[in-house]
């Protein structure tokens, strides 16, 4: 379970440069649930991540993860991230990468090379292992950055943005992916972000509209794309985005 | 703690590279300098004058000091910075390892390929003497790893500091300002007004103790304390805002 209650953080210097990337946001993640963030760009979805994965400090407010505080329940368990627009070191083999992530995970050193190739299996980049982080395309960095989420079981992923540079067969494979982990650990707890509302109605038990740094509002998924996607912009366009 | 220590040999040969180049440099600058005093030597002492020994010590020794300073900072930059470079960040710090010690480690590593540095070119300066029949004391191997220490405990941990608070190329630039007083007290007299105000810096006092390493003597105790304690206090702040720090939640 993930609360949000009252996070606020404001970027820049003096008064006129600051900018509100969350203003006073409240959000509750039940455990078990799958919730999708939605809103424009530049409305703190990135940001919310940021402060979520224990590397961005709010301003106010507080969170807890599973009763503790971001940095406190990383130290203890770790968290599942996908950043947006990921990067690897470019000079370092993709295996070798997996590997020291699996080490930082506390994987034991007998299974490192078996997590590893088993993340890369099902990610389609076993071919890939020797090559350098650097030469991948950005779909294949992307797939990447979901292997090393299979290193080692989460109880709460944080997935900003996943789906963007994959192409429609890797999309339907990391719904798959996802529907697996999400099996495997039925209390596993899901934030995901997207612009593609059609994804997220497959995906998400809920979604949560996010604009100018405060939760506008949020409704549960009815299975109907096509009516979320309608109710999503009545939401925004109630909160006045053009 | 154990996950770092089973990390800690990649971190370290994350550093090979850098420490390659900088154990050529010392090399390329100082074995020319030493087979150049050989031969002056060895017409100083058909003339009837036995200089070696002295002409040694007194033109190898503080270049490999200055130079091991240098190598500190270039070393040590990147030890914070890098993560935000090369956008790891996100991945390795959400992940249940502590910060502090992961930085640590890291900075650690560096230590390890400077200290490599130094011996190694300790004992290439020791072979190249025995081999060109030049009468010299030598560098001590042990000194030169003191030296590393010293040179590392000032320069480094000065440049973890910096990593920590800025980026890659301002911690770069920081670096190299951090290093000029070794070079400003190195070279200038010591009356000089620049140099006196670099001399607020422990630079002199690191620049005479990797000296007096090298050349195997004994170090004078209140030196070595200010040095421990330039350092202690930088490595403190320097892993303070390391683990303070905010990282983009963005690659």
């Amino acid at each position: 379970m993930i609360e949000i209650s009252g996070v606020t953080k404001r970027y820049g210097r003096g008064f006129r440069r600051r900018v509100t990337a969350l203003d006073s946001l409240d959000l509750e993640l039940e455990g078990g649930k799958t919730v999708a963030l939605v809103g424009p760009n530049g409305a703190g979805k990135s940001t919310l991540f940021g402060v979520l994965a224990g590397l961005v400090r709010p301003d106010g407010g507080s969170v807890r993860i599973e009763g503790r505080t971001p940095s406190d329940r990383i130290r203890a368990d770790g968290i599942g991230f996908l950043p947006d627009r990921i990067r690897f070191a470019n000079r370092r083999p993709v295996a070798e990468e997996l590997g020291r992530l699996a080490i930082l995970d506390g994987c034991p050193v007998r299974e490192i090379s078996s997590r590893v190739d088993h993340a890369l299996e099902a990610t389609g980049l076993r071919e890939r292992r020797k090559s350098m982080c650097g030469s991948l395309s950005n779909g294949m960095r992307q797939r990447l950055g979901l292997a090393q989420l299979l290193l080692r079981p989460r109880s709460v992923l944080l997935l900003d943005e996943p789906m963007a540079g994959l192409d429609p067969l890797w999309r339907s494979r990391f719904r798959s992916l996802l529907s697996g982990l999400r099996a495997a650990d039925p209390d596993m707890t899901v934030l995901i972000s997207s612009h593609e509302l059609g994804e997220m109605a497959r995906i998400a038990d809920r979604v949560a509209v996010i604009q100018a740094g405060r939760v506008a509002g949020t409704l549960e998924i009815d299975g109907d794309s096509t009516s979320m996607e309608r109710r999503v912009l009545e939401i925004l366009e109630l909160d006045g985005v053009e | 703690m154990i996950r770092i220590s089973i990390l800690f040999p990649r971190l370290v040969r994350d550093r090979f590279p850098r420490a390659a180049v900088a154990t050529a440099v010392l090399l390329s600058l100082t074995v020319p300098l030493l087979m150049r005093g050989a031969s002056d030597a060895a017409a100083g002492v058909r003339d009837g004058i036995s200089a070696g020994p002295a002409s040694g010590t007194a033109t190898v020794i503080p270049i490999v000091a200055l130079l091991l300073a240098l190598a500190a900072a270039w070393l040590a930059d990147g030890v914070v910075s890098d993560l935000k470079r090369d956008g790891s960040a996100p991945l390795v710090l959400t992940r249940p390892v502590s910060r502090i010690g992961y930085f640590t480690a890291r900075w650690l590593a560096g230590f390890v390929c400077l200290a490599g540095a130094g011996l190694v070119t300790a004992l290439v300066l020791n072979g190249a003497a025995r081999f060109s029949g030049f009468v010299w004391p030598g560098l001590s191997p042990v000194g030169a790893l003191g030296a590393a220490a010293a040179s590392w405990l000032w320069v480094g941990s000065a440049v973890l500091v910096l990593s920590s608070l800025l980026e890659r190329g301002e911690a770069l630039a920081g670096a190299l300002l951090l290093v000029l007083p070794f070079f400003l007290t190195g070279m200038l007299a010591p009356g000089n007004s620049i140099a006196r105000v670099a001399a607020v810096l422990p630079s002199r006092t690191v620049l005479d103790v990797s000296r007096t390493l090298l050349a195997g003597d004994p170090v004078i105790g209140s030196h070595l304390g200010r040095v421990a304690a330039w350092g202690a206090g930088s490595v403190a702040l320097g892993l303070f805002l390391a683990v303070r720090r905010e990282w983009s939640a963005s690659g």
